[in-house]
């Protein structure tokens, strides 16, 4: 009889356990599902409107187009020649050598990438990559891409 | 058989109680969610730092009116801007925005002046302006290739950080 | 005898099953009401509308047009309003989105162009002059 007793309260403490133990892991998810409610509200501006295709990012690459066109209307130091116009001559060892001086210059303030890409060929005749992660913007001279892409 | 009935008794007790704690959750999360202000001042400031770009530079140079600023100027003007927030109906609608072009050593700004600052305060901190800094390179009178920096502030804050 | 015991006890679980599940879905359906009533609650939507077309106008570079599709905003408007659902205010550089009588929320944009905007059935035309 009292092992009966015993046994029996024992069977009720397991079961009483497994409902504990079941709450917890209930209580547990629905604070994690509250964490992660108010996580998601923080950044609700990217959810409701990027969501929609709406606006790309925050940088529209206004800065690199005007970056683009300064590199290119800007001198050699060499021969004075401007770099729009060495990409033109397939100049490219002078046009690569100039605009790795011009982007160390400010590469403490801001990072670029910067290329000249053959669209015939679909080869890069100059690539100079400084690990910038921003937009990409390029434009064509003649049969070639010139492209730029920094970040800050 | 008592034991029995008060074991479905606490079984049904036991989940009614898990109900209300779900739909606590369930409207708790609903409540957070919608009331949780929709701040869109990060990229309203990006477009304010864009626009400034795009009135100082053209063709990757520094517009010559930015040489010759004087007192008769303003930033507004020449840019084409509205730097007051009339949604506010009293004088505070003239503080909620501020901008700086700098280079050379050169200063021009439009706004209220007190908001940049305020830039730098910890995220943490309430009622703080946004800001966005853009950075680039353009080439000034004389060819060469110079830094410009490009300061936004916006406040705004009833509309977009308090809840 | 044992048999009507049986019987009794059969009914018994079953009526305590079917006020569980009335429960249940009375919560549900609590549930749902009120999670879909919040989210598409009328100040939201005009918050949301009116800030993104204030970006979308700080945005915009003159000689472009904007087309925006306003359909699922259309469908929130309250029945019994006829005033403009989307006006740009550009004395007071203000967008101002209402659907209902006795509503309506304003974001200030600071691009200076002259905006003229036009609700061409669904859609929403914006172009500066």
């Amino acid at each position: 009889m009292l092992l009966n007793r015993i046994n029996s309260k024992k069977a009720q403490t397991a079961e009483a356990m497994t409902w504990v133990v079941a709450t917890i892991i209930i209580l547990i998810f629905t604070f994690l599902f509250l964490f992660v409610v108010s996580i998601m509200s923080k950044s609700k501006v990217e959810l409701s409107f990027f969501g929609s295709g709406f606006f790309e990012g925050e940088d529209a690459g206004v800065a690199s187009q005007q970056m683009l066109f300064a590199i290119l209307n800007s001198k050699s130091n060499s021969n004075e020649k401007e770099i729009k116009a060495l990409i033109e001559e397939a100049q490219y060892e002078e046009v690569r050598q100039s605009v790795e001086e011009i982007l160390g210059k400010f590469k403490e303030e801001i990072k670029c990438n910067f290329f000249v890409k053959d669209l015939n060929r679909g080869g890069y005749l100059v690539n100079i990559n400084n690990g910038a992660d921003g937009e990409r913007v390029s434009l064509n001279i003649g049969q070639m891409e010139v492209g730029l892409e920094c970040s800050q | 058989m008592i034991s029995k009935k008060g074991d479905e008794r606490l079984l049904s007790f036991y989940w009614i109680v898990i109900f209300v704690i779900v739909t606590i959750a369930v409207v708790s999360a609903v409540v957070i969610f919608s009331s949780a202000p929709l701040d869109i001042r990060g990229i309203e400031a990006s477009l304010l730092s864009d626009s400034l770009i795009n009135c100082v530079s053209e063709n990757g140079r520094i517009k010559e009116v930015f040489y010759s600023w004087d007192n008769t100027k303003s930033l507004e003007q020449v840019c084409n801007l509205y730097l007051k927030d009339m949604a506010y109906l009293d004088e505070s609608a003239t503080n909620q925005y501020f901008v700086a072009v700098r280079f050379e050593g050169r200063e021009i700004k439009a706004g209220n002046d007190l908001l940049e600052p305020m830039c730098n305060a910890a995220e943490s901190e309430k009622n703080i302006p946004k800001c966005n800094e853009k950075k680039l390179f353009l080439l000034d009178k004389e060819g060469k290739l110079i830094l410009i920096k490009i300061t936004s502030a916006i406040r705004k804050i009833e509309k977009n950080a308090v809840e | 005898m044992p048999f009507n015991k049986l019987k009794m006890k059969r009914a018994t679980i079953l009526i305590s099953d079917i006020i569980f599940l009335v429960l249940a879905i009375s919560f549900i359906t609590i549930l749902i009401v009120f999670v879909s009533r919040q989210t598409s609650s009328t100040i939201l939507i005009e918050e949301q509308t009116a800030k993104q077309i204030a970006l979308a106008l700080d945005a915009m570079p003159e000689k472009t047009q904007l087309t925006i599709f306003l359909g699922e905003v259309l469908k929130e408007k309250k029945e019994g309003f006829n005033g403009e659902i989307v006006k740009i205010d550009n004395e007071r550089n203000v967008v101002r989105v209402q659907l209902e009588e006795k509503s309506g929320y304003e974001y200030s944009f600071f691009n200076n162009l002259f905006f003229v905007a036009e609700l061409k059935g669904e859609y929403l035309v914006i172009e500066p002059r």
